[in-house]
Parts: structure tokens; C-alpha cells; sequence
């Protein structure tokens, strides 16, 4: 299984293992993974599952049109590496992904 | 019960639950925590009502359940504003293909920092209400202060001059009649609020076309008629449901949240708290929610709670009943501000169709509490209706007066 590992605000983190085929912002939200809402459910509605992606970098850049719009809605400042999270979907490539969450999501 | 992977029929098994008698009439909290405790799910005249708040949470997110279409309404014998209405303003019963789209435009002015650049407009307007009664030592809050306060910032922050607003107060509350139950003896006179309304929008659009303001309208126009993203009868649509949205629910959340601090003794915890505020306002979004259920229509069949539900079923989300769920929320009946309400998918709903309102809504509530609480002291509530029959859609008292001394 992937692993995700989630950095938060107050300098804890927490370390999950994901399923394949499941998003970064799912992952969190059942696990318990504090720091990501998900209000939408994932379908690129809102910005509560706004995260700053870590590393690998080169997967800040690969947003959707949608995403990017969407984006400009999140409650804590967009950075380049600003990310939503319902649109990363965890597979083995992924493994050893690191995300931090922002300050606040709403 | 069922055993682990048995999947049962919607109807096995359910009790049935009266929300029509006079024992749901003197007390729907009983009759529902009584329901709630024999199973998840119960059957009522309006169609399946889920109780539990986890199966509403996940029934929230199921995309085989969707809010009732047009067709709905056509089936009810709703007239052609109406049908045009729920087709091309009201976003929870657009077609999905359309919603997005929509929603997503909808949302800029919705944004945290948009609504955050609202709070001096909402002190301000709320402070302007205040000084015309502050004197007087009594007051019915709803009449004088939450029914009008919201459509004020609402209609500053979408570009509406407020002089314009008592034009068309009448036919925006109108609008409540979309949540009656039942919904049919209304619609003649949904017809007419909303032949008004959309032609005040239509005036407002076309001042706006020959010069644009920086404002909303304005920038909605701009989404129209350069990006082409909405059609003229959606800008008219979406407009006139933004002034419905800005009537009614917030006017009697702020409501309940005076009268839930009131009745719990903690006005002055409040003056002497401020940071507390949010807390309380949580609480009471969880104890008196206005919104009591939400439909959900099922799309393509689907399993929920180890029942499978068919394709057409209706489905009662029961905010009310989930509210005081004891499995998510200890000694619900108990009004207790160190609850910790981590998430709140109630009362503004959960998934794509979630309040998009609920920012503002809350700046609201959060403002016009800090002002009362800063200038009023030995608040009693003396009088309040009981609000519309619990079967309805929306709750909430429609008048409260208070007793009260400046400070």
C-alpha cells in the first residue's frame, strides 16, 4: 500500500497508508486525518481539501482547469505547490507522497 | 438486524413513524428520538426518513442520490415560473450538467475573503437596526432585526441598492412556500412572487448592462456575456435565488441562536466571552437547526445501510432527528457549548449541494451577536411563536420579543 504522509500546522503529522485508486483528501477523511474537510465529497466544489504538495514536486503541476479556478476559493493562501487533494489519486508511484495542510480549510 | 453482507429491502423490517398526529405536533423531538432509537431508518408519509447521523453523512455523499428535479414539480402541477424557476435559478434542483457549471461562477462571490470583506457591512447594518429600538427596553428581534438584516448585506455585496429591497421583500418571502409541505396550495402564489422578482431582476440586470458597476451583477454579466458561461434566463434565475437565499434561513438561525443563549443563561457568558461566540453558534446550529430535513431522490439503485434502495425512492434526510443523535452526540438534549462540533454537515448539508451560503451566514449570526451582546444586558425572552407545523422544511419561530436593558 502507499504511503501519504500528512504535515500539519501545529508541527505533528500523521502517516497512512492509502488504498490505490483512492484520493489524498478520501484517505485523510476515513483514516480521521485531521486538517482536511472534503465538504463537496470530491467533486471539485469547494476547497476544503486544499493542500501544499511537498514532494514529490513535480505533482503541484499537474492541475486541471477546474482545479486551478477552484483553488482561488481556498481559506489559507494559494502557494505554487497548492494542490487539492480530492484530485491526487494514491497508486504505487505515489508511494512516500508528502503533503502539509494549511492553517485553516473554511 | 441484518448479518454481515445481507443486504435487505427498504421496507423490511422498518416501523413505520407518524409525523402528521398531534404527538409529533406537541413534540417532534420525542417522537423522533423515539424513532431513532428503535433503527436508523423509519417510514413516514413523505417516504423513508433516515435518522442517524452516520447514515446521513453518508447518504450526503452517495451520487446515487440527488435533490428532486424538475420533474418533481411538473408532477406536483407547479405553474411555468415555477417550473423555470427550479430549471434555471434554484441551483439544489438543476440538472447536474448545469449545477456545476453554475455553482462553481456562484461561488466567487462566495469565496472566504469575499464574504470576510463583509463583516463592516454587516456591523454596520445591524448597528443602523439596533439604534432605531436600543432605547425602548423591548423588542421583537425577528421583525426589527434578523428578517431584514441578512438581505441587507446580501443585496450590498451582490451590487442590489438597498432602497430597492422593500420592492421585493414580499415576493422573496414568498419564496418559503418552495419548502412547504405540502408544496401544491402554493404555487399560484409562487407564480406571482416570482413573475415579480424576476422582472425587478431584470431591471437590475439591465441598469447594470448599460452601466456596469463593481459589483457581483456586474461581474456575472461579465461571466455571461464574454465567457458565455450562463444563459440570460440562468443570470435572471440564478440572481432571483441568491435574494431567496438571502431571506428566511439565516433571519431564524439567528434567531434560535439568541434564543438558545438566552434560555441556556449564558447572555452574559457571552459579553464577558467573546472568543466563545463560535462555540455557542456551533451549538446551536446542532440544537435548533432551522433546515429539519432535506429530500434526496434516489438516481440509479442503490445500497445504504444495508438496505438497497430502488431507483425513484424518496428520501427524507432528517436534520432534526440526526441532531440529537446520541451515537455522534452525548446527552444531545443538553445546549453545552464545550461540545466539540468538529464538522458541521449539519444543518448546512454535506456533499455538492452544501449551503453555499454558509460563510456569510455565519459572519451574520457571528456580528449581530457580538453587537447585542455588547449593548444589550438582562435579556429575557418574553414571548415566541412556535413556527411553522415540524412536518415543514424550515422550522422557526417567525416572531420572538425580548426584555432587555441597554448598556
Amino acid at each position: 500500500m502507499p504511503k501519504v504522509t500528512y504535515l500539519h500546522a501545529d508541527g505533528t503529522e500523521d502517516v497512512v497508508d492509502a488504498q490505490d485508486g483512492v484520493s489524498v483528501m478520501r484517505t485523510a477523511v476515513t483514516k480521521g486525518v485531521k486538517g482536511i474537510v472534503g465538504e463537496c465529497g470530491g467533486e471539485l466544489m469547494c476547497a476544503t481539501c486544499h493542500v501544499y504538495v511537498l514532494k514529490p514536486v513535480n505533482l503541484a503541476s499537474e492541475r486541471s482547469e477546474d482545479e486551478d479556478e477552484m483553488l482561488e476559493f481556498a481559506a489559507s493562501p494559494r502557494r505554487d505547490n497548492s494542490r487539492l487533494s480530492c484530485q491526487i489519486i494514491m497508486d504505487e508511484p505515489l508511494d512516500g507522497l508528502v503533503v502539509e495542510t494549511p492553517e485553516a480549510q473554511n | 438486524m441484518s448479518q454481515a453482507g445481507e443486504v435487505l429491502t427498504a421496507d423490511e423490517g422498518v416501523p413505520p413513524v407518524d409525523l402528521r398526529g398531534d404527538a409529533f405536533a406537541d413534540n417532534p423531538r420525542k417522537v423522533l428520538a423515539e424513532a431513532l432509537a428503535r433503527g436508523p431508518v423509519a417510514k413516514s408519509k413523505r417516504g423513508y426518513e433516515f435518522l442517524s447521523y452516520s447514515l446521513i453523512s453518508d447518504a450526503f455523499l452517495d451520487d446515487k442520490l440527488d435533490t428532486a428535479g424538475p420533474d418533481h414539480y411538473e408532477r406536483l402541477g407547479a405553474g411555468e415560473s415555477v417550473i423555470w424557476f427550479v430549471n434555471n435559478g434554484l441551483l439544489s434542483t438543476m440538472a447536474r450538467t448545469r449545477h456545476d457549471p453554475i455553482r462553481r461562477l456562484m461561488l466567487k462571490a462566495f469565496s472566504f475573503r469575499n464574504i470576510e470583506a463583509q463583516r463592516a457591512e454587516a456591523r454596520r447594518t445591524a448597528t443602523e437596526m439596533l439604534e432605531t429600538w436600543i432605547g425602548d427596553g423591548e423588542v421583537d428581534i425577528i421583525r426589527q432585526l434578523t428578517e431584514y438584516y441578512p438581505i441587507r448585506v446580501m443585496s450590498a455585496m451582490i451590487g442590489i441598492p438597498r432602497e430597492d429591497i422593500p420592492g421585493f421583500a414580499e415576493a422573496a418571502h414568498e419564496l418559503h412556500l418552495l419548502a412547504a409541505v405540502p408544496m401544491a396550495p402554493g404555487f399560484p402564489r409562487l407564480e406571482v412572487a416570482l413573475e415579480e422578482l424576476k422582472s425587478y431582476v431584470r431591471r437590475l440586470v439591465e441598469a447594470r448592462r448599460a452601466e456596469p458597476q463593481d459589483d457581483f451583477v456586474s461581474a456575472l454579466l461579465a461571466a455571461q456575456e464574454v465567457e458565455n458561461k450562463l444563459s440570460e434566463d440562468e443570470l435572471i434565475g440564478n440572481l432571483v435565488n441568491l435574494i431567496f437565499a438571502g431571506m428566511g434561513t439565516t433571519t431564524k438561525q439567528f434567531a434560535s441562536a439568541i434564543h438558545d443563549i438566552v434560555k441556556a443563561g449564558l447572555w452574559e457568558e457571552l459579553y464577558q466571552h467573546p472568543d466563545e461566540l463560535g462555540d455557542m453558534i456551533n451549538e446551536s446550529l446542532r440544537f435548533s437547526p432551522v433546515t429539519q430535513f432535506v429530500v434526496r431522490i434516489v438516481q440509479d439503485d442503490t445500497v445504504l445501510g444495508g438496505r438497497e434502495y430502488p431507483k425513484g425512492t424518496r428520501i427524507l434526510l432528517n436534520l432534526l432527528a440526526a441532531s440529537r443523535d446520541p451515537e455522534k452526540f452525548t446527552d444531545p438534549d443538553r445546549f453545552d457549548i464545550t461540545r466539540v462540533n468538529d464538522e458541521s454537515r449539519l444543518p448546512f448539508g454535506w456533499g455538492v449541494h452544501r449551503c453555499l451560503g454558509q460563510p456569510l451566514a455565519r459572519l451574520l449570526i457571528e456580528e449581530g451577536l457580538t453587537l447585542m451582546s455588547n449593548r444589550m444586558t438582562e435579556v429575557t425572552v418574553t414571548d415566541r411563536d412556535r413556527g411553522p407545523h415540524p412536518a415543514e422544511m424550515l422550522g422557526g419561530s417567525t416572531s420572538m420579543t425580548l426584555s432587555f436593558s441597554a448598556r
